[in-house]
């Protein structure tokens, strides 16, 4: 059976030697999206609660610096994680687009792959959550939520066709 | 002459440092003060007395135990204290110490702690007044850098993961933060904010965690170049293997019957 074909978009993965400050993810994200083609953008590490989770300081506030809002393009949001790795989506091979770009802004050295990180068909908790295949207009929406987030979590979605 | 014990083989800086933290022999390399670490520990408020949990043995008439007559009680446990916990985390970026050398420190040097070993942390149970004198020894030497190793009493998972931009090991709950140079704390173990300032000091430079830590790495001091310390876990390997499955087999490996060559895979 053919899972990939030449028509697929290509998908990037950009990790970092050090987790990146919400300043450095805020300017590599902004160059990342003045690259034509790029379809998706997923940002992933550790998560940045707003409260401690358990012990017996349960409940009590954080104030986490790296908790900020970020502006990408027209696009706020506040950041939920720290950025410890970013997989990109792109109509073309934008790879040297990429690798410049991160030359440019990381002052580390990082790691540029290609290969399979966002997935593109629905699984079981997909049909749980959005409904059976043929019913999601916006099929972008696979592989870029955390299984585990809470229904108060936000994805930002950008409708533009490019 | 005196037995000298011999804890570690191998020598390279990273088997030197082993020896170094098993047997104590540990440089001290900053000072917190008594009231900073305990309200860094979060247990009881700075100044406070020690709650206990019964009272001083002296004042118990104990049993006539011979077990009792022979062993020393701890202060702690002699007036009575509470049990309570340190935790530590050490990034696997090369920082100085790891669980098991925290808890072979502990369990050699220190009476009357109960040192847990985890892949992530490491934690020791004690009567509070000798937990507060091992944390401290511990928190103040080589052993522990601020900006890679840290008092967490819970999230400790910031050990596994890559280093913040500034060098210091990621904390979810942001129990310190770099300040002028220095890492300061101003949560105590579980997150909860304390209403100082604890300085800590400065977190150490890649080369001179590279120099003190204990943990071999690729990027360091290689494992497979430890020919010595291979040969050892070889050895043990071999014994605990021979003994359990067959033991006529294990003499082979038994004192004074010749060396055996193990081979690195």
């Amino acid at each position: 059976m053919v899972t990939t074909q030449e028509s697929d978009p290509v998908q990037y993965e950009i990790f970092p030697q050090r987790m990146l400050n919400p300043a450095t993810a805020q300017e590599l994200l902004n160059r990342l999206e003045q690259i034509g083609g790029i379809i998706r953008v997923l940002v992933q590490g550790p998560r940045l609660p707003l409260t401690v989770p358990y012990g017996p300081g349960k409940g009590v506030p954080v104030d986490h610096p790296d908790r900020e809002i970020v502006r990408v393009g027209d696009k706020v949001m506040e950041l939920h994680v720290k950025v410890g790795r970013i997989r990109l989506e792109s109509e073309e091979d934008v790879m040297e687009e990429i690798r410049e770009i991160c030359e440019e802004v990381l002052p580390f050295p990082f790691e540029l792959k290609e290969g399979l990180f966002l997935r593109r068909k629905a699984t079981v908790t997909d049909y749980a959550k959005y409904g059976p295949d043929e019913l999601v207009e916006d099929k972008r929406i696979y592989g870029m939520s955390d299984p585990n987030m809470k229904p108060t979590a936000s994805i930002v979605c950008d409708p533009r066709e490019d | 002459m005196a037995y000298k014990p011999q804890y570690y083989p191998g020598s390279s800086s990273v088997a030197v440092n082993r020896r170094k933290h098993m047997s104590g022999d540990i440089e001290k390399l900053r000072t917190v003060s008594d009231d900073d670490l305990v309200a860094a520990l979060g247990h009881r408020a700075p100044g406070a007395d020690y709650p206990s949990t019964h009272p001083p043995l002296a004042e118990m008439g104990e049993p006539d135990c011979p077990i009792r007559q022979l062993v020393e009680p701890t202060p702690g446990a002699a007036a009575g204290d509470r049990v309570r916990y340190s935790q530590f985390t050490d990034s696997m970026y090369s920082a100085p110490s790891t669980p098991y050398f925290r808890s072979y420190y502990a369990a050699i040097n220190h009476r009357g702690v109960d040192p847990g070993t985890l892949s992530g942390r490491q934690i020791v149970e004690a009567r509070e007044r000798d937990m507060e004198v091992y944390t401290k020894a511990t928190i103040e030497s080589e052993m522990t850098c601020p900006g890679l190793a840290g008092l967490r009493g819970c999230t400790v998972h910031g050990h596994s993961l890559r280093l913040d931009e500034d060098g210091t090991m990621f904390d979810m709950l942001q129990r310190v933060h770099l300040e002028g140079g220095n890492i300061i704390e101003d949560k105590d173990q579980v997150g909860v904010p304390i209403d100082r300032k604890v300085n800590l000091g400065k977190p150490m430079t890649e080369a001179e965690a590279k120099k003190r830590t204990t943990i071999y790495r690729t990027d360091g001091v290689r494992y497979r170049t430890e020919e010595e310390v291979l040969d050892h876990v070889h050895l043990v390997h071999h014994r605990r293997t021979m003994y359990g499955f067959r033991p006529e087999n294990a003499s082979e490996t038994a004192a004074g019957t010749g060396d055996i060559k193990y081979h690195t895979v």
